[in-house]
């Protein structure tokens, strides 16, 4: 897949799941690599940039498995940017879709 | 490093202002000339004569200076 | 490579980053092998499945340097310098290439010498100005970066030039001159470090800027 448009989505992925439920890093990565072909290293980075713009927020949980981990959770700014980044795909990919017709 | 360049700012302003007070509270600067004349540096450089950090032959009414030429 | 390599191999490409960001980054990657392990995987399949640290590492910093004020110093003056080499170096390759893409193109027998020399000559005066434009940006980079150091350390001079006169336990009169000479002193330091400091964004502007012209000249020589 290509690299560009990998990097464009993967925001809207890692905020939509986060969404759904706050996650630790290694479960976040597991579930986007799982669906997307990305090597997991290059995820963290995106967390650690959507953290510095305020969409996300970092927080330490004990585990029953262990140490305590670090959690990602969004913030109200997270929450918006999620939205805006789903219609902008929902529009983008229903253009597409009529050129690719 | 914004910080640090207001800091910096502020102290340049401020130690300008006090450098200028004592400058003009010296006596350096001649108030009745408007400027800094011979006769008011003088005393500077006999002193820095004296302490020998430079050796400026200057000419001056006194006799009893050192390093000093008599006027006449 | 094993755990200890790839983090390694990640921080050293990481120079240059905060070093918030820089342990962040690490910690992030420390804490997904931990758990990894716990999970039972192998360190090597982790590894492999992180990918290459180096492009972890590139990646990473385009990423969290966009708009950043990093001002680390040491890199900040390699990299700046880096990128004007770079961008030359791409600039002349460029160059290269278009002078035999378009030597390719004129299969015109009869205009072949003249067209090539033609293209040639405009591709090297291109080239000629670069080269010149280069050496005027370092130069004016160099002056100024020299003037603030210069006010820096006559700042410094002075202050401790009337700190001896102080020291001597003069009149009145010394004493008021070398006070003034004190703080007069302080301020042409500060103004010295606030000229360093300028110079260097100034530098960066002029860096940018003239890779924007080199980006322009590129569009004009396809032509």
């Amino acid at each position: 897949m290509d690299t560009q448009l990998k990097k464009g989505v993967l925001d809207l992925c890692v905020l939509k799941i986060l969404e759904k439920k706050d996650c630790y890093g290694y479960e976040l990565v597991q579930s986007i690599s799982k669906n997307v072909q990305i090597s997991e290293g290059t995820l963290y980075p995106i967390l650690r940039r959507l953290e510095k713009e305020g969409c996300l927020e970092k927080y330490f949980q004990e585990s029953k498995e262990g140490p305590s981990r670090k959690y990602y959770g969004l913030t109200r700014k997270g929450k918006q940017k999620s939205k805006e980044l789903n219609q902008e795909w929902k529009e983008f990919t229903k253009k597409v879709n009529e050129i690719l017709k | 490093m914004k910080k640090l360049m207001i800091i910096l700012t502020i102290l340049f302003f401020l130690s300008s202002m006090i450098s200028a007070f004592f400058f003009f509270n010296s006596g350096v600067f001649d108030f009745n000339a408007g400027h800094v004349t011979n006769d008011s540096i003088t005393p500077v450089i006999q002193n820095l004569n004296q302490i020998r950090f430079i050796n400026i032959k200057i000419p001056v009414d006194s006799e009893e200076c050192f390093n000093c030429i008599p006027k006449n | 490579m094993n755990k200890k390599e790839f983090l390694e191999k990640l921080e050293r490409n990481l120079k240059g980053l905060s070093k918030e960001d820089t342990k962040e980054i690490l910690d992030d990657y420390k804490e997904h092998f931990k758990v990894g392990l716990k999970k039972k995987r192998k360190e090597s399949e982790i590894v492999e499945s992180l990918g290459n640290p180096k492009e972890i590492a590139l990646e990473t910093k385009k990423e969290l340097m966009g708009d950043k004020e990093n001002f680390d110093f040491p890199s900040s003056i390699m990299r700046f310098f880096f990128d004007i080499g770079r961008v030359s170096k791409k600039a002349w390759k460029k160059i290269k290439g278009d002078v035999s893409h378009a030597q390719k193109k004129f299969k015109d027998r009869k205009n072949r010498n003249y067209r090539r020399w033609k293209i040639f000559g405009l591709v090297s005066l291109n080239i000629l100005v670069m080269i010149w434009i280069l050496i005027a940006f370092y130069a004016v980079v160099f002056s100024l970066i020299v003037v603030g150091f210069s006010l820096i350390l006559s700042g410094l001079a002075a202050i401790a030039f009337s700190i001896f006169i102080l020291s001597n336990n003069p009149g009145f009169l010394m004493k008021n001159f070398s006070l003034s000479g004190v703080f007069a002193g302080i301020s042409v330091t500060c103004l010295g470090f606030l000229w360093t400091i300028g110079s260097f964004y100034s530098g960066k502007g002029l860096s940018w800027l003239v890779k924007k012209y080199m980006q322009s000249t590129k569009r004009w020589t396809r032509k």
